[in-house]
């Protein structure tokens, strides 16, 4: 009889101990083999096989003892320390290799990071040797720990949170461990979750389920694979419905502006396509998905840059608005300004004769030939919502927008959809209008707001002092100005060049050697006017800008899959200086610095690039979001210049200087030319290169910043991770401290209970006598408590802990529960 | 299994994200199986849930005031565990009317379980209990199937033991005499006209030849009168229980004095006579059960209606009357 009654028992435990192995043992080889798929590490198969297998086996072992687990382990992690000791020249170098792995496969997906390679020098067939040894070095505590979880707590989460975790890194950058090893890997968390339920109450019952079970999930999945379709292909795979549903999340998301505010923080340098008022320079190139950001309708048909937020101060790191003191003075100079710009951006919707670049400027040519006028429907469909994108030259307010503090339209409400009336022939306009009034010194057209263009010339000139000095460096060094570093001594060369040149009609640039000596600099020029010192300010802010950007281009290539650059690094030196790299943000933030440097007020700004096609109708994916600049011109306001190789303005594009110098388009400039060599046949800045790009640049035309593969950013699954992270451990904790109350020694379930209490203090809580006359029983007495003075601890434990609850401010209420749980 | 369901969202929402915003081939094969995960759950608890059996035991009679204890016993044949099982046994007082319920949730491990219901048992009468409904959970916990019931049992709660004092009973009656059953011989005997089958030897012939009408001689036996009990079987169960404490009480008593006696009550709903002759523990037991098993209601036909012969005594809940 007691034979039969033994028996089943002494069964069920083998089948648990031969159940539990398996799944040990499967467990471990998924995780190892998908950890060397994903990372593409090469390793002995066999080697690592037999060693999972005996390293299970031996754990398994020690687990099932009935006694004298500890020491055993104890003795097990010593002798693998002392392997570990004689083994860490290996290790190392196996290391090395598995390190290269994983920052490779990251690479492969992330611009920001580079490929590395092991600096050891050694055979070939040497590194997965190396790699081997190292797996199964690590992968020894890795089953202890695994065994733990599986074997001891038997709780599933636990262990899928621990297995995933090794591969957690590559899933983060879209890599997915071979179809086998993770399907496998899959089985086992499904077994687990479906056996979660009776696990850790009714092993052996549970032990004969298991099988059961991953045969079941097993033909499932298989089963899935043939019925689903389930392609296992490299790169994106992802039906219409997800690519559509991810696209309107991600609209969704940038509508919300999470963008901006994400942006203003500076969120792991996380920098959203499209248009933000604090634009970080420490990340990689922005997320961009393909998805569709604006929807544009316009009967002009050609290329339109459609305006988002302007950013004002450069911080080495960033680019961020004004202050909150410089925004209030420029709403008071505004409100004092009769001819404010918002102002006169209203009366221009009824008059047909004025208009306005955009809505700061105040110029407005009454002469100008009669103008074209078009209108533009901009739909927000996915981009960062804080502002309406618009085209220049705005003759009107549009409904639904208003003024944002000089940096932007306001996106009003939920209007996502704003019509713009707007000139499309606003350049040609800008130049008749230049020149005309320009070559008279006629002024009495231009109504210039004294205050505002103080305030312009007060912060938008600011560089820092040590990027200033870099700047001015980098002038120097390739001087593409022939020594000219302000409007004045353009000035003083212009008048020299009049005095001097025996060539009349051209002033050349390119061959005047002489012109390096600065001869031109004792030129005098206090006999000038007002007018003419503001015709040469414009002229020198033409000619600098077209000269920075041909030396830019010449200088620096763009590359779209550019790195950040190091951290702390200044971001514009680390472009000019050392990567000489970059894309139009890194373009934009170059040219808007060495202008200020060079004493004109210049501004970054970001948007989109659209090229309207002629049925008028175009989608602006986010991948077409770009920076350029925009300088002030005394008495007109901030016009767009572009740095950015292959972005020059065409047909709606900037002014080149070679439009200035034309031989038409200059008649104040009457230089007389010299008859030096080197000028007479050299080309003249009209011959200069073209504002289009040499080379253009990779991908579509319009470009973002950073542009590269679609990817998905980083920091959500970070912290995805960190938040599950936390979540665990917050559960373990509580569920220790609910055993621990719980335990059946009731005087160490006191005294825990006295320390929980004790632990309430520092939230405000008082003293228990009781508890505490109780703790000193159960510590110091020989008596064992009984169960009705253990549930005497809880109460007072229990009443304690609410008290300290509904007394805390809200704010501390979270922290608290997370701490202690809920209020019990 | 609410929080199953929110977590089961939850997780499905996940895979749903995941094959949003992932790219790769992963999610392709993680949310369909995310999906399909419930299926099976369900598939895989069947085997468990099929071999599952219940059954219900309860004591033969508990006192009242007492606890009837039910034990549930549930077994797997084929040693399979069940994540949760749902219980709920409900019983009835067949005397009181009253009924109840009460449910409970255990783990089935693969070797099996008991689980103790405990049923009140306030007040006298027959309990009848039964398994209303079973259910167990699939093994995510998402589902609930149901299980076999298995059959009810029944239990007495009977009234409390205890010997009361004897009530003032009516002065015992005069023997009589009454017809002896089967006839046979005697010293006394009574005259009575011929009924078609009574046995030809008992005619009398000569008183029938002098009345010339065929008249039987019917043998008489001495019968001393037993003390009636009576009682109304309707009113508050608390009225009942004392009723039938008195009751059992003074049979007891009356037993232990060695004076059988008889119990009579009326239907409460038909005003039908019962009659008990109790001439020893069987008898009352037999008497008090019957009463036990009979539904008493708030009102009813009283035996004081119907003629009762002088040596009765009737019992209330209260006192005697």
């Amino acid at each position: 009889m007691k034979k039969s009654v033994s028996s089943p028992r002494r069964s069920g435990r083998l089948l648990t101990f031969l159940t539990d192995g398996l799944l040990l043992f499967l467990t471990v080889v998924c995780v190892i083999f998908c950890v060397l798929t994903v990372y593409g590490l090469e390793a002995d198969h066999r080697a690592l096989l037999i060693g999972c297998g005996a390293g299970c086996l031996l754990w398994l072992s020690v687990f099932s003892l009935p006694r004298f687990r500890l020491p055993s382990c104890l003795l097990l992690f010593g002798g693998w320390c002392w392997g570990l000791w004689r083994l860490w020249e290996p290790m190392s170098l196996g290391s090395a290799a598995v390190q290269c792995g994983v920052v490779n496969t990251w690479a492969k997906k992330l611009p920001a990071v580079a490929a590395i390679a092991p600096v050891t020098q050694l055979p070939e067939e040497a590194w997965p040797l190396l790699t081997t040894l190292w797996l199964l070095m690590a992968g020894f505590p890795y089953i202890l720990a695994l065994a733990f979880l599986l074997l001891r707590l038997r709780r599933a989460l636990p262990v899928i949170l621990f297995t995933l975790l090794p591969i957690l890194p590559a899933l983060c950058v879209t890599e997915a461990p071979d179809a086998l090893p993770m399907c496998a890997l899959l089985t086992v968390w499904l077994t687990l979750l479906l056996t979660a339920g009776t696990a850790a109450k009714d092993p052996a019952g549970t032990a004969r389920l298991r099988p059961l079970t991953m045969g079941a999930v097993w033909g499932c999945l298989a089963l899935l694979f043939l019925v689903g379709n389930v392609r296992v292909v490299e790169g994106p795979c992802q039906p219409s419905w997800a690519a559509q549903a991810r696209a309107d999340a991600y609209n969704a998301a940038y509508r919300m502006d999470f963008s901006a505010l994400l942006s203003r923080f500076d969120f792991f340098g996380w920098r959203g396509s499209g248009s933000t008022q604090y634009v970080s320079l420490t990340g990689g190139g922005a997320s961009r998905t393909g998805r569709i950001a604006l929807r544009v309708h316009t009967d002009e048909p050609g290329k339109h840059y459609l305006r988002g937020y302007s950013a004002d101060v450069y911080t080495g790191t960033r680019w961020e608005p004004l202050g909150r003191a410089d925004r209030q003075e420029l709403t008071d100079i505004l409100a004092r300004e009769e001819n404010s710009p918002l102002l006169r951006l209203g009366e221009a919707a009824g008059q047909l004769a004025g208009y306005i670049p955009f809505y700061s400027s105040h110029y407005r040519p009454a002469a100008s030939p009669e103008p074209a006028y078009q209108t533009m429907t901009v739909e927000n469909v996915g981009a960062p919502g804080g502002c309406a994108y618009y085209p220049y030259a705005l003759t009107q307010l549009p409904e639904g927008a208003s003024f944002g503090e000089d940096s932007h339209l306001r996106r009003e409400g939920q209007v996502w959809e704003h019509t713009y009336q707007f000139l499309s022939d606003w350049e040609e306009s800008f130049l008749w209008a230049f020149y005309g009034n320009r070559a008279d010194g006629a002024s009495e057209e231009s109504s210039e707001l004294p205050a505002y263009r103080d305030f312009v010339y007060d912060h938008y000139l600011q560089v820092p002092e040590d990027t200033r000095k870099i700047l001015l460096d980098w002038l120097d060094e390739h001087d593409p100005l022939f020594g000219v570093r302000s409007a004045e001594d353009y000035a003083k060369m212009i008048l020299w060049h009049e005095n001097n040149s025996r060539y009349g009609d051209h002033i050349v640039y390119g061959s005047a050697e002489n012109l390096r000596e600065k001869l031109w600099m004792q030129e005098d020029l206090s006999g000038l006017s007002e007018a003419e010192r503001a015709s040469f300010r414009a002229q020198f802010t033409l000619t600098a800008c077209d000269l920075l950007r041909w030396t830019l281009e010449d200088d620096t290539h763009y590359d779209m899959d550019t790195p950040a650059p190091p951290s702390g690094e200044d971001y514009v030196n680390w472009f000019l200086n050392e990567s000489k790299q970059g894309y139009c943000m890194h373009y934009a933030t170059a040219g808007a610095l060495l202008l200020r440097t060079l004493g004109v007020p210049a501004r970054y700004v970001s948007g989109y690039v659209v090229n309207v096609p002629r049925s008028g109708n175009a989608a602006v994916p986010d991948s077409a979001a770009h920076a350029w600049v925009e300088v002030y011109y005394d008495g007109v306001g901030w016009y767009p210049v572009d740095f950015t190789p292959g972005f020059q303005w065409d047909g709606t594009g900037t002014l080149s200087a070679s439009d200035f110098f034309s031989e038409d388009a200059a008649p104040e400039v009457t230089p007389t030319p010299r008859p030096t060599p080197a000028v007479s046949a050299a080309p003249t800045p009209s011959a200069a290169p073209s504002a289009a790009p040499s080379e253009p640049p990779k991908g579509p035309d319009t470009a973002t910043p950073g542009d590269g593969t679609g990817r998905l950013p980083l920091w959500p699954f970070v912290t995805a991770a960190l938040l599950i992270l936390t979540l665990l451990g917050r559960y373990l904790l509580l569920e220790r401290r609910r055993k621990s109350l719980l335990r059946p020694d009731t005087n160490a379930a006191v005294l825990w209970a006295w320390h929980c209490h004790q632990a309430l203090i520092a939230w405000g809580g008082q003293e228990s006598e009781d508890l505490t006359a109780l703790a000193q029983k159960a510590r110091f007495s020989r008596h064992t408590l009984t169960e009705p003075e253990r549930q005497t601890a809880l109460t007072l434990l229990e009443q304690e802990t609410r008290r300290v609850y509904t007394a805390l401010p809200g704010w501390k209420k979270p922290l608290f529960r997370a701490r202690f749980g809920k209020r019990r | 299994m609410v929080r199953r369901w929110l977590a089961y969202a939850l997780a499905l929402a996940g895979a749903a994200a995941f094959r949003i915003f992932y790219t790769g081939w992963l999610p392709g094969l993680v949310l369909p199986a995310v999906a399909c995960f419930p299926l099976l759950g369900i598939l895989l608890a069947l085997p468990g849930v099929l071999s599952c059996r219940l059954s219900l035991s309860a004591p033969e009679r508990t006192e009242r005031e007492g606890e009837a204890r039910c034990l549930l016993t549930v077994k797997s044949l084929l040693g399979l565990p069940l994540g949760r099982i749902w219980v709920t046994l409900t019983w009835t007082n067949r005397m009181t009317g009253q009924t109840g319920s009460a449910r409970s949730a255990l783990f089935l491990p693969g070797q099996g379980a008991d689980l103790p219901f405990p049923v009140p048992a306030e007040h006298c009468g027959l309990l009848e209990a039964r398994i209303s409904s079973a259910w167990a959970c699939d093994c995510l916990g998402l589902f609930r199937l149901p299980l076999f019931r298995g059959k009810g049992v029944q239990t007495w709660v009977t009234p409390l033991t205890q010997i009361s004092d004897l009530p003032p009973l009516p002065e015992q009656a005069r023997p009589g005499l009454r017809p002896r059953p089967g006839g046979g011989p005697g010293e006394d005997y009574d005259s009575r006209a011929y009924r078609p089958g009574d046995p030809l030897n008992s005619i009398h012939w000569k008183l029938s030849a002098k009345r010339d009408d065929l008249v039987v001689r019917e043998t008489l036996e001495t019968v001393h009168p037993l003390p009636l009990l009576t009682f109304d079987c309707f009113g508050a169960p608390a009225v009942m229980d004392r009723l039938l404490d008195v009751l059992q009480g003074t049979g007891k008593a009356l037993l232990s004095q060695g004076r059988p006696f008889c119990v009579a009550w009326a239907e409460p709903l038909n005003g039908e006579l019962h009659r008990f002759d109790v001439a020893g523990e069987q008898d009352l037991r037999r008497c008090v059960e019957a009463v036990l098993s009979q539904p008493c209601p708030e009102r009813g036909k009283s035996i004081l209606d119907t003629q009762l012969p002088e040596t009765s005594f009737h019992l209330t809940g209260g006192a005697a009357l």
